[in-house]
């Protein structure tokens, strides 16, 4: 793919509509010829199965904790194998992270745009059931709130048990959780498993616009011997950002 | 006739289409100049990203009040963001910031076709966006995904 060479878009005349886009020749037309057969099914087939004939707007899904905890911790060991320091680990741990939370920034979104989900489970298409879609969140604060109450929703069943701004630096937030859903079953280990769940966040905000780093820290609370701070810092463009706005 | 694209966040092209009939078809110099079209509506599109209304004057001239008070509700679809030489330009920005942008060859933009065009699009790229395999931003191959598309695009012509 890498080698073919890139050819202007009118030289695509051997191309046909209906078999996808290929960057290395362009956009395709909808040739007069071919935007009637979809009836007739020449070269322009549409599949009914498939991951576009499944519905986004999902059943209540649960997991097994224990089949959970169990895959988790081969994800962990996995990556403890292959990694020669600490950092590498958590490196990792937060990139199968991240992959998770840039997908959770349009689908949850999008979700919450769709009015009345009883029932559209088995719908394809659930498009046409929106009339508008939610508002995207400009502010750090709003995205924040979105994280702390629908992703931690989304994820552990229950929002995280605090949203704090750090009141030394101005680029700094803190999501607390008393008992974190992922790692309740791990003792406090020089490897940061909660690296996952920073993942997820990062991912998250960096889609949505906010690039930052994320940091995860035990802060022992009496009772909550696994209570864990995710320190979220913003790059300097975002707090800029948010300042020429006020 | 209208040109199609998605933009990833890199601005790269992800996706691209040209949707025409037998009598409607972009000239070959037009053809050309698509992507460049494109290209310098993305900066307008990343002016209104991070605006807490997405207005413009072009927008306001020509809806009067019910057009901008839409858009106080909503900041995905972004309506005619730009025009060239009697072409319109319409722009969607989806939550993660991936830009869905259109030249109409007609020189309008029918504001409620467009915004259900541009949903329809949206739910096809979430789909293929679920797809553990498919990385944001790689160009979007998938057939399915083009036959979809084009079907979509039958009731830009209505």
């Amino acid at each position: 793919m890498a080698e073919q060479i890139i050819n202007p878009s009118t030289t695509h005349s051997t191309k046909v509509a209906g078999q996808g886009y290929d960057y290395t020749i362009g956009p395709t037309q909808t040739l007069p010829n071919t935007s009637t057969a979809t009836t007739s099914g020449t070269g322009f087939v549409v599949p009914t199965t498939g991951i576009y004939g499944q519905s986004l707007i999902s059943k209540e899904k649960q997991v097994s904790l224990s089949a959970y905890a169990f895959l988790f911790q081969s994800i962990v060991s996995y990556h403890r194998d292959s990694s020669k320091n600490v950092q590498e680990i958590e490196r990792k741990l937060n990139s199968s992270g991240y992959t998770i939370g840039m997908r959770l920034t349009e689908i949850l979104n999008f979700r919450d745009s769709v009015p009345n989900k009883t029932g559209l489970t088995n719908m394809d298409s659930v498009a046409g059931t929106i009339t508008n879609m939610k508002r995207r969140n400009l502010k750090i604060l709003e995205t924040l709130q979105y994280i702390h109450l629908t992703v931690w929703q989304y994820l552990f069943s229950r929002p995280s048990n605090d949203l704090v701004k750090s009141s030394e630096r101005d680029n700094e937030y803190m999501i607390i959780d008393n008992e974190p859903t992922i790692s309740q079953f791990i003792q406090h280990t020089s490897v940061q498993c909660e690296s996952f769940t920073c993942g997820i966040i990062e991912g998250f905000l960096d889609m949505a616009g906010f690039p930052c780093h994320v940091t995860s820290h035990f802060v022992e609370e009496t009772g909550f011997s696994n209570r864990t701070v995710y320190l979220i810092q913003f790059d300097k463009a975002v707090v800029e950002r948010e300042n020429l706005r006020q | 006739m209208f040109y199609f694209t998605i933009i990833g966040t890199s601005d790269n092209p992800i996706y691209e289409a040209e949707f025409t009939t037998a009598k409607n078809t972009f000239q070959p110099e037009i053809k050309e100049l698509n992507p460049y079209i494109v290209h310098s509506t993305l900066d307008i599109m990343e002016y209104l990203q991070w605006q807490r209304q997405p207005q413009l004057d072009i927008n306001t001239s020509s809806g009067g009040f019910l057009r901008s008070r839409h858009s106080t509700q909503e900041n995905s679809y972004l309506g005619k963001v730009d025009s060239f030489y009697g072409l319109a330009v319409s722009g969607f920005l989806t939550y993660g910031n991936i830009k869905f942008i259109m030249v109409h060859g007609n020189g309008t933009v029918d504001d409620t076709v467009t915004r259900s065009f541009y949903y329809e699009v949206y739910e096809l790229y979430l789909k293929t966006l679920m797809n553990p395999f498919y990385k944001v931003n790689d160009p979007i191959s998938n057939s399915a995904f083009d036959s979809k598309v084009r079907v979509l695009s039958k009731r830009l012509f209505v």
